[in-house]
């Protein structure tokens, strides 16, 4: 009846425990997909699974010495990378800041790709006179007007994103922006729509709008390479702050 | 003074890029590196060494390519198949076999062939058919490389599995026998096989400490790599890719170094370098499942840094290589 506590097995049985729990709050709470994708889940639920078993074993054998003790710092890099993640999903995490979609890789590398537009499941037939985007025709419509600017020039636009305004943008110019995620918020990036106001916009950076109007182009250097290539433009009608969807973020895939 | 606001927005954004890539990095691999760690401790513990070998032929040459398919039905990143490959190895298969499963594996498997698939589905080149046979030849020639360097080397076994004798004491031969150079006949597996409930605590115990002794190191690994990320200058990466040697460069310098999960860095090589280079694209799709940064600091757990150096030197040199020429001999890749 004298047996000690094992201390690397009550350490390794509270952080098991821990990341589980984690692993079912951001599942909860709708948090996770701002850092995965969703068809990750179940490859986090299978994992906060094993990690409940294993916590679930360490406590079991809290009397009994383990193969190995781990010194305490051992358990460092994960109070670290788990108190980051937290920090990122309840702050500025999925809130429409500009910087989270890392800026200097991410928005050129989208529009890249949007404009090259070797589309995704690109809808088929003529767009229709009214071009209205939600959630899940985002992407092919995006890649449908940047494939071709021109041929919607003049039709109604109606989009929804948040603000974000480039170095170097005209006053009266802004993107209205949605991230793009393809497996994790890793190789999160950010993409949009050029928008051009008759006004200078006092609407700040990270707002999250509605805007109608109607669709020009642009020769606009995307890439950053020098090279400017035409891309679509909103000629705004109307720019509101409107009540953010549930998600700012897009799934292609 | 000017400098203050500015810095700070840089420093807010660079703390805005890391945060964001070390989250997305972390939730990506920890799962798999748990998972492998678990598929890893089970073989440890249920699968007799005899079976593998059975699997894997003594042949080294065959023991490669069968361990090459068997990377192609695992459906694992690469965090994942670090431990796998670190068992199979210290189960006794050469370790040619066990680096040629490392990098294929998460070249090759399911879930990285159909995201390539859709990455560059109604583009000009089968990419998804150029990673998986390009990719294979380059892994089926690293273990090749591996295999010459390794040649004559002992086999490592599992620490737990070398037979421990306890000296005998003084006295402890029975009168008559007299010493005798054979070593004690141990007891058959068989009649010491402990129970189900004994083996699965086993596992358990296995897959605790071996995941906890890895992640340390893949949390080094994502937070290096999310560091670059944060750092690295815009335009970094696309640079000058008209040039094909330049831009083969580039593009195994990227995939090195953004340390992308092998499901995922399809999009990133389209959106990066398929309009501008096909050759920079397809060594970032080989060599980035194959090494990265991240995996290279989970391996320095387990190679001694400088085989450690020379395998990255392999892996890269090889896959550039490849590329190379993929490109002259296939239209369309140049």
């Amino acid at each position: 009846m004298n047996q000690e506590i094992s201390p690397t097995r009550a350490a390794r049985g509270l952080l098991f425990m821990s990341i589980s729990f984690f692993f079912v709050w951001l599942i909860n709470t709708g948090k996770l997909e701002h850092i995965v994708h969703p068809r990750m889940e179940p490859w986090i639920i299978a994992a906060g699974l094993v990690f409940f078993v294993l916590s679930f074993y360490q406590t079991v054998q809290l009397a009994s010495a383990p193969r190995r003790a781990d010194p305490l710092s051992h358990f460092y890099p994960f109070v670290l990378v788990f108190g980051i993640a937290y920090l990122f999903v309840t702050t500025a995490g999925f809130q429409p800041e500009p910087f989270q979609a890392a800026p200097s890789l991410a928005i050129q590398t989208a529009l890249v790709s949007g404009h090259e537009a070797e589309i995704h499941n690109a809808g088929k037939g003529p767009l229709p006179s009214r071009i209205v985007f939600d959630d899940s025709t985002y992407w092919t419509l995006y890649n449908r007007l940047y494939d071709d600017p021109k041929a919607a020039l003049g039709k109604e636009i109606r989009v929804a994103g948040f603000l974000y305004r480039k170095k170097g943008f005209p006053e009266d110019s802004v993107l209205i922006a949605r991230n793009l995620m393809w497996c994790c918020s890793a190789d999160m990036s950010m993409i949009g729509f050029l928008a051009r106001s008759s006004a200078p916009l006092a609407i700040p950076d990270g707002t999250w709008v509605e805007a109608e109007g109607r669709l020009g182009s642009i020769d606009y250097d995307v890439a950053g390479s020098g090279k400017k290539s035409a891309v679509p433009l909103i000629m705004l009608d109307s720019i509101n702050p409107a009540r953010r969807s549930a998600s700012t973020i897009i799934y292609p895939y | 003074m000017n400098h203050a606001p500015s810095l700070f927005a840089w420093l807010y954004t660079a703390w805005g890029v890391f945060e964001t890539t070390l989250t997305g990095l972390a939730f990506e691999t920890i799962p798999f590196l748990l998972l492998g760690t678990l598929v890893s401790s089970i073989i440890h513990v249920f699968v007799p060494d005899t079976v593998l070998r059975r699997i894997f032929p003594r042949n080294r040459i065959l023991s490669i390519l069968v361990a090459l398919v068997a990377g192609v039905f695992v459906p694992i990143c690469e965090c994942g198949t670090v431990p796998l490959a670190k068992r199979l190895h210290e189960k006794g298969l050469p370790l040619s076999t066990a680096a040629a499963f490392l990098v294929a594996a998460p070249l090759a498997n399911p879930m990285t062939i159909v995201s390539t698939y859709f990455a560059f589905e109604g583009g000009p080149v089968p990419m998804f058919l150029y990673r998986a046979g390009f990719g294979l030849c380059a892994a089926f020639i690293i273990a090749l490389i591996v295999e010459a360097l390794s040649r004559g080397k002992k086999v490592a076994a599992a620490p737990e599995e070398r037979p421990r004798f306890r000296p005998l004491a003084a006295g402890a031969v029975p009168p008559g026998r007299g010493p005798s150079l054979q070593p004690p006949r141990m007891p058959s597996v068989s009649a010491r096989r402990p129970d189900l409930f004994s083996r699965l605590a086993a596992v358990l115990d296995h897959t605790s400490s071996d995941f906890l002794d890895s992640a340390r190191f893949l949390i080094a690994g994502i937070s290096a790599a999310a560091l670059v990320r944060a750092l690295l200058p815009a335009g970094a990466i696309t640079g000058s890719l008209r040039l094909r040697l330049p831009a083969v460069g580039i593009g195994a310098l990227s995939a090195y170094t953004l340390s992308l999960c092998s499901s995922a860095d399809a999009f990133v090589a389209r959106s990066l370098f398929a309009p501008l280079s096909y050759p920079a694209a397809l060594v970032f799709l080989m060599l980035g499942p194959m090494i990265d940064l991240k995996n290279s600091i989970l391996l320095a757990r387990f190679i001694p840094l400088r085989r450690l150096a020379v395998f990255i030197a392999i892996v890269v040199i090889v896959c550039a290589a490849v590329a190379l020429v993929a490109s002259s001999l296939v239209r369309g890749l140049a």
